[in-house]
């Protein structure tokens, strides 16, 4: 039930962020570039310039949300952030180590999936395989803040230019993203979702601690193993086309349970807020597009945050009454 | 048949714990592990389940090497209740006992129909089919620690190791699951393997006891043989009196 709302939501949002810019259409344009394709009048603004934008939103939306999911889980702690693997702080340093030297679209997203494979394979070293959570979220952390301190270090000695356009890529944006982007974010997004399902009732086991994970026929190591390297792929890939865009992780997951009925971990349904956390501040930015194209991450925390407060805020005044 | 331990040691980092250690727990019976804390009780009960690497030795179950035998093999035969196992947040009691169908679960289906009979069997058996919708954390915790064990026996293992299962009960909730496991051995004709802090109980209900110091065995047997002033010396350093129960005729300790 939950679910199909949001569903809706995203829908309707994803329709009226198509339909939000410079030049207003109405849901005949819309219908019209659907019917006649490349020979519609808006044919270029809908499919070349908005749709990419707005897909790749939902995909990496989606992305975020369900790693943040697969992490809250996985650290048995509903505030945990994807942040927290340092996956996103590699990829950043990769992708401004590039703004930095210079390069520009592409490329600066390939070397935030560079950044982002190192800190892992780095994480899974220094903490020797996939063992207790605490040393995961321990090492994760280092391994974040290092990466973020050198972050630090490179903008405070670059050219003012370039460190604030890498300052930009830090906030996270959808300004400019195109058909390339949004093949990759989608291309990387469905397998691992599908991994990401199948691994679920891994994630269900772990929750009840390692010992009765074990005991129930979960190889407990294994198990975490691939579900930290899922966490991060989605993370790479989704941080590579829009930056790392904050609080979606965080967010989706705790926003997905308390919209659920049942217990544990609903990936789907982080998933789902994630997409749409992510299309409403799109909207926001397109909304407010007046003067300048504000980055999207500053709308994801602007929307997310008072929502995240407010059902947690529900939460306790209901177990109150009961 | 039986669960065969022989000559194990079990090392956490380089402290031996558990020092040669040779066994024989016999099948369809109740079993206890007496000794003072930290005597290697729940270490060896984690080696048994697999959870512990062994330095030495093996562990044969119906003559099957528990080491080489995959998790979800060993899990459809031998099931463990650790002594603190978490409960994830908000969970309801029906869905925390389906959770012990994991090993019998197919890939990708949802629990079958005989799943779902394991389940009730289970929550009956434990006393906790009426409050099968309540939310795990609103229980007490006797309830709590009945939810758990029904969770066990859904899991529908010949061989059952229990943690502790009376720590922080009260004494009628301790005589409550006692009587549960014992029930449960004697209806389901299961093994079942738990460590006990009190002497007296463990004598009470279990066909077999093997008391324990320093990782290495003292005495096993029945009760009336292992409970004895000379056991109690030598495995807790207790100085006790052991007299027949009146009321049971199992022996009863009387520390002095």
């Amino acid at each position: 039930m939950g679910r199909l709302l949001i569903v809706a939501a995203v829908a309707a949002v994803f329709l009226l962020d198509l339909a939000v810019g410079r030049i207003w259409l109405s849901l005949d344009d819309m219908w019209q570039v659907a019917r006649h394709g490349p020979g519609a009048e808006h044919w270029i603004l809908v499919y070349e310039l908005r749709l990419p934008r707005i897909a790749t939103a939902v995909g990496a939306g989606a992305a975020f949300g369900l790693a943040g999911g697969i992490c809250q889980s996985l650290f048995r702690n509903p505030l945990a952030a994807p942040e927290m693997l340092g996956v996103t702080a590699g990829a950043s340093l990769g992708a401004v180590g590039l703004v930095l030297a210079g390069f520009q679209g592409a490329v600066v997203g390939l070397g935030a999936g560079c950044g982002a494979i190192l800190a892992v394979v780095l994480l899974l070293i220094l903490a020797g395989g996939a063992p207790a959570v605490t040393r995961l979220i321990l090492t994760g952390v280092g391994i974040s803040l290092t990466a973020s301190a050198l972050t630090g270090l490179l903008l405070s000695r670059a050219d003012d230019a370039l460190a604030g356009d890498a300052m930009l890529w830090l906030t996270g944006s959808l300004n400019g993203r195109h058909w390339p982007q949004a093949r990759l974010i989608w291309g990387a997004l469905l397998p691992l979702l599908l991994l990401s399902v199948a691994g679920a009732r891994w994630l269900d086991r772990l929750e009840l601690g390692d010992d009765l994970a074990q005991s129930l026929g979960v190889p407990v190591r294994m198990a975490r193993m691939v579900l930290i390297l899922l966490a991060a792929a989605l993370i790479a890939a989704a941080v590579s086309v829009t930056g790392p865009v904050g609080f979606v992780g965080l967010m989706a997951g705790p926003i997905a349970r308390s919209l659920s009925r049942h217990s544990g971990p609903d990936l789907i349904g982080a998933a789902l807020v994630g997409a749409l956390i992510m299309v409403l501040a799109d909207l926001m930015v397109t909304l407010t597009a007046f003067r300048v194209l504000l980055p999207v991450g500053i709308f994801t925390g602007l929307l997310g945050a008072p929502w995240l407060i407010w059902l947690l805020w529900r939460d306790t005044s209901e177990r109150r009454v009961m | 048949m039986s669960l065969n331990i022989d000559s194990i040691s079990i090392a956490y980092g380089t402290h031996l714990v558990i020092k040669g250690l040779s066994l024989t727990i016999p099948k369809g019976a109740v079993t206890a592990i007496i000794g003072p804390n930290g005597c290697g009780k729940s270490t060896l009960l984690r080696g048994i389940a697999g959870l512990l690497p062994l330095q030495r030795g093996r562990i044969v179950l119906d003559e099957n090497p528990v080491a080489q035998m995959r998790p979800s093999a060993l899990a459809r035969r031998l099931a463990l209740l650790p002594q603190a196992p978490l409960a994830p947040e908000g969970i309801r009691v029906q869905e925390l006992v389906t959770r012990g169908r994991t090993p019998w679960l197919r890939p990708f289906r949802p629990p079958a129909a005989a799943d779902r009979d394991a389940v009730e069997r289970a929550m009956h058996a434990a006393g906790v089919a009426e409050m099968r919708h309540r939310r795990v954390s609103d229980l007490s915790g006797g309830q709590r620690q009945r939810v758990w064990i029904a969770m066990a026996f859904a899991q529908e293992t010949e061989w059952l190791l229990l943690d502790e299962p009376t720590t922080w009960l009260d004494l009628p909730h301790q005589l409550e699951v006692l009587h549960l496991i014992r029930r449960q051995s004697s209806e389901a004709s299961r093994s079942m393997v738990m460590t006990l802090h009190d002497i007296s109980l463990a004598a009470r209900f279990a066909d077999h006891v093997i008391a324990l110091r320093d990782g290495d065995l003292v005495a096993q047997g029945p009760a009336h043989q292992v409970i004895t002033p000379e056991v109690l010396k030598r495995s807790f350093g207790l100085k006790a009196q052991v007299i027949p129960d009146p009321l049971h005729g199992t022996p009863l300790v009387l520390p002095r």
